[in-house]
């Protein structure tokens, strides 16, 4: 199977006046990313660094011309979504993923989510806990 | 227009928002743990609200001021804040303790007769302070987390601190606080499960008078306990250039040598 045959490229980007302060980060998000805008990125993921300071996925995604470019997302502590039942091993590699984030500052193919999503709509890595 | 079903459904969610405002700080009537000795026993994991603005209210379990007192040293500071320019906490500086109470973390009490500590998990910082040891706070050289002693008001433990070095901000969206801080903690069981807790700020350079925030704390049973957390170990953001370290020089917006 072709590796990126399920890939899409960057779907929206729209500015939104999103206060992400409730992120609940080690440090104010508003340094590094640019929360005034919020988009859709989809992806397949390649990593996932279960570290602190914040979770890091890694996934690529395919542009409308089919170019395919890797993204890292900042995610929350994992201590908080291990409390929540979640683990490393809830998002292998190769599963297509949908992340609501905001994009970094300096302009690389970097960003901030809280809300990831399966490709079904199925929410991965939330605060509601995995049930 | 407005209907008097409209101002009706007002008022009762205004006398419902005060009735549970009085009961969530009403003295409670249940069994607390104590210790041999008798003492309010607070041993044990506790988790808290994320705190990003102290002066704001999350209408659950943490309740802010409103608006706060600001000097005009305070206001300017606040007003100039960026952390686009540099964020002590993005470039796992230490956190500080007002800033650490405020984290999404939660945090383990160690108590004893003599001594109480904070274990923050955020950062795997600490806080130990004597009771009723009545150390000088300005004895010792000026830290980040504060130098305190506590002592008991009956059943609340009251803990004040001082001589703090200046270089953190009491929570994420930047409230300012200066070297001559002195914040007062006071920690009261309302059951086995659950505190009372009421922080206040007295900083005579940032704000014309003492302020305070109050929360409920829960006592954390799913038997992890603390979780290790480095901030350092994959700090991308601060290796990677997209967090800068403040300029400590530029930190503050008064004269320091006061």
């Amino acid at each position: 199977m072709q590796r990126y045959s399920k890939l899409l490229f960057l779907i929206s980007i729209f500015p939104i006046f999103c206060f992400t302060a409730a992120s609940q980060a080690h440090h104010s998000l508003v340094g590094e990313f640019d929360t005034s805008v919020s988009f859709e990125l989809r992806g397949e993921i390649t990593e996932v660094e279960w570290t602190n300071p914040h979770i890091w996925l890694y996934l690529d995604v395919e542009d409308e011309n089919g170019e395919v470019a890797n993204w890292q997302c900042e995610m929350g502590s994992p201590n908080q979504l291990f409390r929540l039942g979640w683990r490393k091993e809830n998002l292998p590699p190769g599963t297509v993923i949908r992340a609501r984030a905001n994009p970094a500052r300096d302009s690389s193919n970097t960003c901030s989510t809280r809300s990831i999503t399966l490709d079904d709509g199925t929410p991965v890595f939330s605060r509601t806990g995995n049930q | 227009m407005i209907t008097l079903k409209h101002t009706l459904s007002t008022l009762l969610s205004v006398f419902l928002a005060a009735g549970i405002c009085q009961q969530t700080f009403a003295q409670q009537d249940g069994e607390i743990p104590r210790t041999a000795s008798g003492k309010p026993d607070f041993n044990g994991v506790w988790e808290f609200a994320y705190v990003p603005d102290m002066a704001a209210t999350n209408g659950r379990n943490q309740f802010g001021p409103g608006e706060l007192p600001f000097t005009e040293a305070g206001q300017r500071n606040f007003d100039n804040y960026n952390p686009t320019t540099g964020d002590y906490t993005g470039a796992c500086l230490p956190f500080g303790h007002v800033r650490s109470m405020n984290s999404p973390n939660p945090v383990k009490f160690f108590q004893t007769d003599s001594d109480f500590a904070y274990l923050f998990e955020v950062n795997n910082w600490h806080k130990s302070f004597p009771i009723d040891g009545n150390p000088d706070p300005f004895a010792l050289p000026a830290t980040w987390y504060g130098n305190a002693n506590a002592t008991w008001d009956g059943d609340t433990l009251v803990v004040t601190s001082g001589n703090y070095n200046g270089k953190t901000r009491l929570d994420t969206v930047g409230h300012p606080h200066s070297h001559k801080i002195t914040v007062t903690e006071r920690f009261t069981l309302r059951d086995a499960l659950s505190l009372d807790y009421e922080i206040t700020i007295d900083d005579p350079i940032y704000y014309s008078e003492p302020w305070s925030n109050r929360r409920i704390f829960t006592r954390m049973t799913d038997g992890f306990g603390l979780l290790e957390y480095s901030c350092n170990e994959n700090n991308k953001g601060l290796w990677e250039g997209r967090i800068l370290v403040p300029d400590y020089d530029n930190w503050h917006t008064y004269d320091t040598e006061e």
